[in-house]
């Protein structure tokens, strides 16, 4: 099968040699703002990641080199330098990237 | 201290209110072409945001949302040709209020007490006006049956809750039988030490209507 193009991944995007444009619409869950921030825009292109290279897809294709799998929410805490404490939920997106291996013969010299 | 920017991830980066634009160059170890896979491009982004977000940027700035952590690398012999798996963990972080641990909310997912009564009957007589039925213990009710024991009724009859909710009313469920006899309605609700308080809409009712609650 033909490997995934990226405006499978992000309906509407493009490229050249130079630049990858991204639409906003094709970024779930995000509000798009003439200024969004930064990490808006990241959390949404993990988000797409997570819908897009599934354990199923790569069942199906093996030509998939990645996988992202979602994991449990998470508690956590921090404190400040003076002792306040601050909650948080985080969220893990495991990422797999298959890389072709091509095993080396073993050389006693090398031991 | 701010949070970090499109551009400070990507350099070059640029944003409308419709795209984001991210130059090929800003993408670690791609070797732009003028269509690189999906896989390529994805990967690029991966490995831009492994260098910026670091579990130390956070450490320093709690304001920093991501932290992308590498995994030891596996190698899959049993694939044919063999792999080597490369792991990144991207967390993504939002603050949070972690309720507080009360001796009461421990064991709250336990399912309540419930009992099934075999049968639980309350008789009244008709023509009531606010008449309490007070339902003791926990009860799960899958039918509510009516059954007019003497005399007739024609008008119809309301069972509600002490905040005035209609807990049933054989107006919006109707047909409800007038004469001596019976009905049986389908009706799945719980109850837990509660009380329903049972009005007839006429005052032309005569006789006694007996309320079994069943399981």
């Amino acid at each position: 099968m033909a490997e995934i193009t990226l405006a499978e991944i992000f309906p509407g995007a493009s490229q050249d040699s130079t630049m990858v444009m991204i639409p906003k619409s094709a970024l779930p869950s995000l509000t798009a703002l003439a200024e969004n921030r930064g990490e808006q825009l990241l959390a949404a292109i993990v988000l797409r990641a997570a819908a897009i290279f599934t354990v199923a897809a790569r069942d199906a294709d093996a030509t998939r080199s990645i996988v992202v799998e979602r994991g449990s929410t998470r508690i956590d805490r921090t404190f400040d330098s003076v002792g306040v404490e601050t909650q948080w939920k985080s969220d893990p997106f495991e990422f797999q990237l298959f890389v072709p291996y091509t095993p080396e013969p073993i050389n006693a010299d090398n031991y | 201290m701010p949070e970090p920017t499109l551009g400070s991830v990507f350099p070059g980066a640029t944003q409308t209110v419709t795209a984001v634009t991210i130059p090929k160059t800003a993408l670690p170890t791609l070797t732009a072409r003028s269509a690189n896979s999906g896989d390529q491009i994805a990967a690029g982004l991966l490995l831009a945001l492994l260098r910026f977000y670091t579990p130390l940027r956070r450490v320093a700035d709690s304001e920093v949302s991501l932290v992308v952590q590498e995994l030891v690398p596996v190698l899959d012999t049993f694939t044919t040709p063999p792999q080597l798996v490369e792991a990144l963990t991207v967390l993504l972080f939002r603050p949070t209020t972690i309720p507080e641990l009360t001796a009461d909310s421990v064991g709250a997912n336990a399912a309540p007490p419930t009992t099934t009564p075999p049968l639980l009957e309350v008789e009244v007589g008709a023509s009531v006006s606010g008449q309490e039925i007070v339902l003791a213990g926990s009860f799960a009710f899958t039918r509510l049956r009516f059954t007019v024991l003497e005399g007739f009724l024609y008008g119809y009859l309301g069972l509600f809750e002490s905040s005035g909710a209609t807990a049933f009313d054989t107006n919006q469920h109707p047909p409800f039988l007038a004469e001596t006899g019976e009905t049986v309605i389908v009706w799945s609700r719980s109850y837990s030490n509660t009380s329903l308080f049972l009005t007839t809409y006429s005052a032309n009712e005569q006789g006694r209507i007996k309320i079994s609650f069943e399981g």
